[in-house]
């Protein structure tokens, strides 16, 4: 995988490079670079602790980005003002991983709130709407219910209809499958193609689970410790040499090996005690 | 030699890090100020919070304001008998209410039942990303969550204020007229001649300051709940809480005196 | 950017041809619906709607429910209700929404 150092390549949508990120003093990401085409989905993977939400947040603003790092439709953004980064949030929808619905009101208001807020749209259209995105996101008939009353992979899918409500050009989504049972899964996974191909969306799909990757993603990433280990089509990846991906594409824990001689130790010292 | 160091060091992190709380709650507050210009559609929230702060408080403070001027009639009464002057008592009363006890007693009333419930409803919206939700939406959260709540606070404050202030003159008069003797005459004419606009003014600067510093500091706290510290959990919440009700607290009492002093 | 040319019948027969062209999106439905529903409102009585797209070249969910509005709004008085000529791109958002038979998408010969 080569990547130009300098100038962004002027086809991708957001090109990110040689991208540091710190945590006070620790370090979640280490020299990330690469680039996410328009009407694409680009799935970032990893283990948990990798740093993928980290270099979520520095996508959708969240977390500030050093100059020089991330690029937006071939600008800067860390010489964004306010105006800017709302302009950009317009444009964009994003599913948190718990789906972040606002616990003060319905389910129906939830997702109503971008257009009530952003739009002139009239009531009645705004309705209509709602029960259109509620239906694509198979939970029809829920508009009148609190947050509360749904399960969590209901509230994730809630969450994704309000990610949709506004029509967004870019959809960054936080683990989408997980805490789904496979069929929603599955068809949660079918939606996301359809919007990549029915309304030119882009998205970033971030996750671990593999199948649903594989599945989804036109170009991958692989994480781990803050770097990105391997990155490529999903072909691509499943054949790299590279001992790391391939632990994670199989699951193998080889860390436990390690760990073995001094668990060992701890449990003896336990037991002369 | 190394410990001294060590101990130096940690002073020098703890007024760091109290400098850094104050510089981030004054941009906190900027931020809400802007929220003004941009508003993203807020009058419907500030009605709610007016209901939450003012009318849900009101029994709590017609409570506390009737025993405060009860025990105010009460002690009142004994130390001025033993002066022969008795007939003070109401000015004794309102004075004391509508500077101080009224202003400072409603503040601390409503930091610990809506300032606490303010600090833990953001807080919790922190800890479940929902106030990220919000900027990704083009939502200043600021302006959204936290301008409506302190709008509500202006107009609650000193509406509430006044009600102790009310209710605390009728419970010195319970007591003092009622119970202990005093002319009823020279209650009400002791406050007629005591109480000026200045008092009254007073009262109202106080509990407007008090709006702003208890309500600013009790949604800082919320919305930084479990920041600095990068986890996102219940403990978090709890946290600033705890620290927003006393923060708040602590507050109300210092910027009380300096108040006074200014305008004494 | 959407305009708007709405051709309303003389005498008792009463259709409604209304033909959109540009972009059907958030930003323009309003006004649009306005104008629309202004020219039902003013009518005696309106009984066929067709909703000509041909010069649509995109639709978002706001585009796609004023449509339903329409529909719903006509159809509750007795009158039909069609939409003819999508483009491709179009008659595919109407297909994801499942909304093909509700509003009667046709795609019969230009008139």
């Amino acid at each position: 995988m080569k990547m130009e150092t300098g100038s962004n390549d002027s086809k991708a949508l957001i090109s990110v490079r040689h991208l540091n990120s710190f945590y006070g003093r620790k370090q979640a990401l280490c020299d990330v670079s690469f680039d996410i085409e328009a009407r694409r989905i680009f799935v970032i993977m990893g283990m948990s602790g990798c740093g993928k939400s980290t270099l979520l947040k520095h996508l959708i603003g969240l977390k500030k980005s050093p100059p020089d790092t991330v690029w937006i439709n071939g600008e800067d953004v860390s010489k964004w003002g306010h105006r800017e980064w709302n302009d950009y949030w317009l444009r964009i929808g994003v599913l948190f991983q718990n789906g972040a619905l606002f616990n003060s009101m319905t389910v129906g208001q939830n997702i109503a709130l971008p257009l009530t807020v952003h739009t002139n749209l009239p009531q009645d259209i705004i309705e209509i709407m709602v029960e259109m995105k509620l239906h694509m996101v198979g939970l029809s008939g829920t508009a009148h219910l609190m947050p509360s009353q749904l399960s969590g992979g209901m509230r994730k899918r809630a969450g994704l209809a309000r990610a949709l409500a506004m029509d967004p050009e870019i959809l960054f989504v936080d683990e989408p499958s997980s805490g789904l049972d496979p069929i929603t899964a599955a068809a949660l996974d079918e939606l996301l193609i359809t919007l990549k191909e029915v309304f030119s969306m882009t998205l970033v799909v971030v996750t671990h689970e593999l199948e649903s990757a594989f599945k989804i993603g036109d170009y991958m990433i692989v994480m781990d410790r803050g770097r990105i280990i391997a990155s490529g089509t999903p072909e691509e990846i499943r054949q790299m040499p590279d001992s790391r991906v391939q632990q994670f594409l199989n699951r193998r824990p080889d860390e436990e090996q390690r760990d073995y001689d001094s668990y060992i130790s701890r449990l003896c010292k336990v037991k002369r005690r | 030699m190394n410990s001294l160091m060590n101990f130096f060091a940690a002073i020098g992190r703890w007024w760091l890090g109290v400098l850094f709380g104050l510089g981030r709650m004054g941009i906190f507050f900027l931020c809400t100020l802007r929220g003004i210009i941009y508003p993203p559609g807020k009058t419907p929230l500030v009605i709610k919070n007016i209901y939450f702060i003012g009318h849900k408080s009101l029994f709590v403070i017609i409570f506390t304001g009737a025993f405060s001027g009860m025990v105010l009639g009460l002690q009142g009464y004994y130390a001025l008998s033993r002066y022969g002057s008795e007939g003070f008592l109401g000015s004794g009363v309102v004075l004391s209410l509508v500077r101080e006890l009224g202003p400072v007693l409603t503040a601390l009333m409503i930091v610990g039942r809506a300032g606490s419930a303010m600090c833990a409803e953001i807080g919790i919206m922190r800890i479940d990303e929902q106030i990220d939700a919000l900027r990704c939406m083009s939502i200043d959260p600021h302006g959204y969550l936290v301008l409506p709540r302190l709008i509500a606070a202006l107009i609650s404050f000193p509406l509430l204020t006044h009600i102790f202030d009310v209710v605390g003159v009728w419970g010195g008069y319970a007591v003092g007229v009622g119970l202990l003797g005093v002319n009823p005459g020279a209650y009400w004419d002791g406050i007629y001649r005591s109480l000026e606009w200045l008092d009254i003014w007073m009262g109202i600067v106080k509990s407007l300051a008090f709006a702003v510093l208890t309500i600013t500091i009790s949604t800082y706290k919320g919305y930084y709940a479990g920041v600095d510290r990068g986890s996102m959990g219940a403990e978090d919440v709890g946290e600033a809480t705890t620290s927003a009700v006393v923060t708040s607290s602590v507050t109300v009492l210092v910027s009380d005196y300096v108040i006074t002093s200014i305008m004494m | 950017m959407c305009t708007v040319d709405i051709k309303k019948s003389q005498g008792d027969s009463g259709y409604l041809i209304v033909s959109l062209s540009g972009e059907l999106n958030k930003k323009v439905v309003r006004d649009i619906r306005d104008k629309i529903v202004g020219v039902i409102r003013s009518s005696r009585y309106v009984e066929n709607v067709t909703v000509d797209l041909s010069d649509v070249n995109l639709i978002d969910t706001a585009g796609v429910a004023l449509l339903v509005l329409l529909c719903q709004h006509v159809k509750s008085k007795g009158g039909t209700f069609r939409v003819v000529h999508p483009q491709d791109r179009v008659r595919r958002v109407f297909k994801l929404a499942q909304l093909e038979e509700f509003l009667t998408v046709e795609n019969g010969n230009r008139q």
